[in-house]
């Protein structure tokens, strides 16, 4: 499914701050990330990581009064943090789209949805309106709307989640971008819908050989679209690798413990728990030395207290922050076995 | 028949039908009585030479203060002026006015609400005080002083009110966008790239228009009695040309022999103000497209 080739987009060292009136809030302290065309790239964390931050810093969507204050943000080879405002509504425009979690209020709620995707076609991409009208219907089809023609009249609140949702990919994707900000799409939504969203989500990127990087906070929708994934903790992106070997063989104890939290039919009947992670997120107004992870890490060592949380590689493509390495032998009894230990 | 044919879809025609009817169906009671109201007001005014029985200032000495007839329904003044032509025309003079110091206020104050709101900052800081010192400025002294420079008649209010009321519609509309900048939608707009002046305009600004819709049925109610009491202080438009005021003023004198030259003029602005109430009571009740606000 993936494209090797270069990066399309390409996030280095990236600090996003917040100055605000009781203090300076760091949102994202360290953080590097690409996706390549076509490629489906998952961000996860829990709430407060940073991975919204680091997300919309792609299209410079730092909500104010935060600050991109280090780190390089590269889009096919263009600086995104020097553009002028004018060829940053252009890069918007064409190149990436954003769809929100939130899919009851990312649509206008006065606006017919048919005009709300007319719009883009018209302003975005110069279409006349007759033609954008065919195209509404077109790429509303293409999103699994049934009934374009009818359910183009109709307004946001006369659909579902699941329906808004839709709508809302089709109006990110209408312009052809060849990136897709996608910030926790389906977790306002049900189990089914999600699985549906989540499919058209994959078609897409396959069919428009369009790149998506989906943040989310739950590692089941990731593993189910995603080809890598990165997994940010504490404003830092603790690890990243292939699906597979995030899977299989997490080297950092947060992406471990991330994993070990989720619930598994295979365990059902059996005598197992689900493992919490013990103690809080770091304070994001607190500076940070060595480890961010290292007050709730059960393999805590002297050496975290020093390090750099400077990601390096396990195997090729695979990378973890952790330099003491807990988990590099005797892994896959660890990973099958890691519900029954408790 | 299975008990698919019972699933299937009605056809798109009909449902169109549905939500046309819906639309109408879904509009409270009140709001249909009050417009009801407002358009018989508007239409008398708006027609009100053609369906005038009498001219307005049409005198007949041998008719003094005759009281309501068939042939003058709201009676004659001490001139034998017909009543219900002279509070038609009246009607007509006020209702123009009205409309003219409001709406244009509206549009100016959601406008600069809008822009505050959505800016914030220094642009915020400065509107929002100008709001300040608009609102807390004695209105009707202003009007007054305005009237002492220009002169009196309809000139004074036509330049006056809309110095102050665009400020009460700018604060509504300001604090409604601060609400809605955070709007995943309004960030969607940027995130699509659209131009500041398109996210305003097309974007926020129908979503701020309800509140000062509603609280316009309010300001035309308190701008015809501002016009009228001006009117009847002598500061409105002069004689012989009829506006309510002046009619009710001039029955003053003759209020305990013929009710009727003041009081039946009265009861139209009481009326005005009842229909304007009633829509923005339904306005306010009625569920509109689903809109947030």
């Amino acid at each position: 499914m993936s494209v090797v080739a270069g990066p399309l987009l390409d996030i280095e060292g990236l600090r996003v701050e917040f100055d605000t009136p009781h203090g300076r809030i760091v949102g994202v302290r360290s953080a590097s990330l690409s996706v390549r065309p076509g490629e489906i790239v998952g961000l996860v964390g829990e709430t407060g990581s940073g991975k919204t931050l680091a997300c919309r810093s792609a299209m410079r969507l730092v909500p104010s009064p935060g600050r991109i204050t280090e780190g390089h943000v590269t889009f096919d080879g263009r600086d995104v943090l020097a553009m002028s405002s004018r060829r940053l509504r252009q890069f918007r425009a064409h190149e990436v789209g954003m769809i929100f979690q939130d899919p009851f209020s990312s649509l206008n709620p006065v606006l017919r949805v048919g005009r709300q995707l007319e719009e883009t076609l018209r302003v975005n991409l110069g279409l006349a309106t007759a033609e954008a009208r065919t195209r509404a219907l077109e790429l509303l089809a293409d999103v699994g709307i049934r009934d374009p023609e009818r359910r183009a009249l109709s307004y946001p609140h006369e659909f579902s989640g699941g329906m808004r949702q839709r709508v809302m990919i089709a109006l990110a994707t209408a312009s052809q971008p060849r990136l897709l900000l996608a910030d926790e799409p389906t977790t306002a939504l049900d189990v089914t819908t999600q699985a549906q969203i989540l499919k058209l989500l994959t078609r897409l990127s396959r069919e428009r050989e369009l790149a998506v990087l989906l943040v989310s906070h739950d590692f089941g929708v990731i593993a189910q679209v995603c080809d890598r994934v990165a997994v940010m903790y504490g404003g830092y992106i603790v690890e990243t690798g292939p699906i597979g070997a995030i899977y299989t063989n997490a080297q950092h104890p947060y992406t471990r413990a991330l994993l070990e939290s989720i619930p598994r039919l295979e365990s059902a009947g059996k005598k197992t728990r689900m493992r919490a992670i013990a103690g809080d997120p770091p304070d994001p107004t607190d500076a940070v030395s060595g480890c961010v992870f290292k007050l709730r890490c059960r393999h805590r060592q002297p050496v975290c207290d020093t390090i750099s949380m400077k990601l390096d590689p396990v195997s090729p493509g695979h990378e973890t922050a952790c330099p003491v390495r807990p988990f590099a032998a005797a892994d896959e009894q660890h990973v099958t076995g890691a519900g029954a230990r408790a | 028949m299975s008990t698919i044919d019972v699933l299937e879809q009605p056809p798109a025609q009909e449902l169109v039908e549905t939500r046309a009817r819906g639309r109408f169906r879904g509009t409270p009671m009140e709001a249909k009585i009050g417009a009801g109201i407002l358009i018989v007001l508007l239409l008398a005014a708006v027609f009100a030479p053609l369906v005038a029985p009498y001219g307005s200032n049409e005198l007949d000495f041998t008719h003094v203060y005759s009281a309501p007839s068939w042939s003058h329904l709201f009676g004659t003044d001490g001139a034998g002026r017909d009543l219900f032509s002279r509070t038609l025309y009246a009607l007509r003079l006020d209702l123009a006015i009205v409309l003219v110091v409001t709406y244009p206020s509206l549009v100016i104050g959601v406008l600069v609400g809008a822009v505050a709101g959505y800016f914030g900052g220094i642009t915020d800081a400065v509107l929002a005080r100008l709001v300040d010192v608009t609102i807390a400025f004695p209105y009707m002294v202003l009007v007054i002083a305005v009237i002492a420079i220009v002169g009196p008649g309809v000139k004074g209010v036509l330049i006056a009110v809309p110095i102050i009321s665009w400020a009460l519609y700018a604060r509504l509309a300001r604090s409604q966008m601060l609400v809605l900048r955070e709007q995943p939608f309004m960030l969607a707009t940027v995130a699509l790239g659209y131009s500041t002046p398109r996210a305003l305009l097309r974007h926020a600004v129908p979503n701020l228009m309800r509140s000062s819709l509603i609280y316009s049925t309010l300001d035309v109610v308190a701008n015809l009695l501002l016009l009228t009491s001006l009117a009847y202080l002598g500061l409105g438009a002069q004689p012989p040309t009829a506006e309510l005021g002046t009619i009710i003023a001039d029955g003053q004198s003759a209020l305990l022999n013929a009710w009727w030259v003041s009081t039946l003029p009265g009861l139209v602005v009481v009326l005005f103000g009842l229909g304007a109430g009633l829509v923005g009571d339904g306005l306010s009740h009625g569920r509109m497209r689903g809109g947030m606000l």
